[in-house]
């Protein structure tokens, strides 16, 4: 979990960051790398400059597919884990297959979706949302099955509905769990639009790491891998920082995960 | 609602037996226990660990159902328990991500009582629950002392007659415990309310009793019925006073047969 704005907490994985650039930076110098085959950390920061507005085009498209693919998978996710841990029958019936659709390999299901379902935004939808829910309903799962039985009956001794129990016990406290998942989500929502921009698509920023190595263009397959690591990065640290808002509680309880390695 | 014209007695239990499953086959929880408590009493139930007296608070408010036996609720044996009477267990069960008030008002709000004025009648009785200034507090921030007050509040709000206390006081240490049961005998005292508190602290189900049931070990029956014959309103001085110790070596007495063997 990320806390807060704390500059001595950011500074250590800058050092490391700096660090890494400068060898990378150095070697490519020392050995005369041609940049086709492996362009300069400078040479990457140049392109990503000199090519701004196509960059800018490519990422809002991708940045797109992931927000809509995430909020089709959160919301789905969510949902089905409602109903898992309603009813005991449809968790049966439905959780193995839940699991089992993380074994089948989405690079297969990919292309096949070209077919079944064009071209456009949606395959990218349904390939985000296959790989992305999967975190989300279990964690849910967990989640809504954590609260304190003996808080469920006390709510009970004072007339409490079924509804009521739900909404006032078991999802908030399902919340942090909901958020795990979450975080994990968004991060594999942005490899989910890269999958479905590299079976079939004509813009995204995957797409572009795709068309430029073929044509040695190997700095912008580069700027395009740190620009959606950043989107992946910059979507993380938004959920924590949302999670931070929403739960003071948790954070009160628990402090954060920061104190907990300090020991 | 019914005013002057309610019988004396709340609650009347009669032949409450209780079996359970158990890895060991049916088990034997409460074998013909008889109960009765009156309109404005403060009434213990003491026993051996295992005896049944939280299964039987259980029933009495609803949360379970005996294997026979009758619970009459103001003479009524018929309809359900739950949301009737206010029950505090020894766990505060604070929600931790509601604050102080919010935790207060979780029985008027399930009743449907507007927010505001939820919050306004929790307010009115913060300070006398000592907890001003912590309204806004989470939980966590408390300690078990102020956590088990904030838990009483709540049974409190819930605005019943009866209330049922399962071992409030047992995570408490000493010192706190006897504050709280000064300061329970005082609220009682201004709340008018019926309390029935199971409790194995001996010192505490006379300080604070009109009468105390002593219940066998499992499976759990009245063995005997004790009046507290102290005055009120009592304060702490009272533990040292020797009618204090005469009822309370009668009531060691009677339990002292019941501890389990090979136990002290």
């Amino acid at each position: 979990m990320i806390k807060g704005m704390d500059m001595g907490r950011w500074l250590r994985p800058l050092v490391v960051a700096i660090a890494m650039i400068g060898v990378w930076e150095a070697l490519v110098a020392l050995f005369s790398i041609p940049a086709w085959k492996l362009p300069a950390p400078s040479a990457i920061a140049q392109e990503l400059v000199d090519s701004r507005s196509l960059f800018l085009n490519h990422t809002w498209v991708t940045l797109r597919e992931v927000l809509v693919g995430f909020s089709v998978a959160f919301t789905f996710g969510v949902t089905l884990a409602a109903l898992i841990s309603a009813s005991p029958t449809f968790r049966r019936a439905v959780y193995p297959f839940v699991i089992g659709s993380q074994t089948v390999p989405i690079i297969v299901i990919a292309p096949l979706l070209l077919i079944w379902v064009g071209y456009g935004l949606a395959p990218k939808v349904v390939v985000i949302t296959l790989i992305a829910f999967f975190p989300i309903v279990v964690n849910t799962v967990d989640g809504l099955g954590a609260a304190d039985p003996d808080m469920v009956r006390m709510m009970r001794t004072l007339g409490a509905t079924r509804r009521q129990v739900f909404l006032k016990v078991r999802l908030p406290a399902a919340l942090p769990f909901i958020f795990s998942g979450t975080k994990v989500a968004i991060t594999y929502s942005v490899i989910g639009a890269v999958i479905g921009e590299w079976v079939g698509s004509s813009e995204g920023l995957g797409y572009l790491t795709r068309i430029s190595v073929p044509m040695f263009q190997t700095a912008r397959s580069f700027g395009a891998v740190t620009l959606l690591s950043a989107m992946g990065v910059g979507l993380f640290v938004s959920i924590a920082l949302l999670e931070r808002r929403m739960l003071p509680w948790y954070f009160a309880e628990h402090g954060s995960d920061e104190e907990a390695y300090s020991n | 609602m019914a005013g002057e014209s309610q019988p004396s007695t709340v609650i009347e239990v009669k032949g409450l037996t209780k079996q359970m499953p158990s890895t060991q086959g049916i088990l034997d929880v409460l074998d013909g226990v008889d109960l009765e408590v009156g309109r404005g009493e403060f009434l213990s139930i003491i026993g051996p660990s295992g005896c049944g007296k939280s299964t039987l608070l259980n029933i009495v408010a609803g949360l379970d159902v005996p294997s026979a036996g009758d619970v009459a609720l103001d003479g009524d044996t018929a309809n359900p328990r739950l949301g009737r009477v206010a029950y505090m267990q020894q766990k505060d069960l604070l929600m931790p991500w509601r604050s102080v008030l919010e935790n207060a008002v979780l029985g008027l709000e399930v009743a449907g009582v507007q927010r505001g004025e939820a919050r306004q009648r929790a307010q009115a009785l913060v300070g006398q629950f000592g907890l001003s200034g912590f309204e806004e507090a989470y939980p966590s921030a408390l300690s078990g002392g102020m956590r088990q007050r904030v838990a009483f509040l709540r049974t409190i709000l819930a605005e019943r007659d009866v209330l049922l206390l399962d071992e409030p006081f047992g995570a408490l240490d000493a010192l706190t415990r006897s504050q709280m049961h000064e300061w329970l005998l005082e609220l009682w005292a201004g709340f008018g309310k019926t309390i029935v508190l199971v409790t194995h602290d001996v010192d505490e189900a006379v300080f604070l009793s009109d009468r105390v049931y002593v219940m066998t070990a499992r499976p759990g029956k009245v063995k005997r019925v004790l009046d507290v014959d102290l005055p009120r309103p009592r304060t702490l001085d009272l533990v040292t006073d020797p009618r204090f110790t005469t009822v309370k070596a009668e009531l060691l007495r009677a339990i002292r047969d019941e501890a389990p063997r090979g136990q002290p």
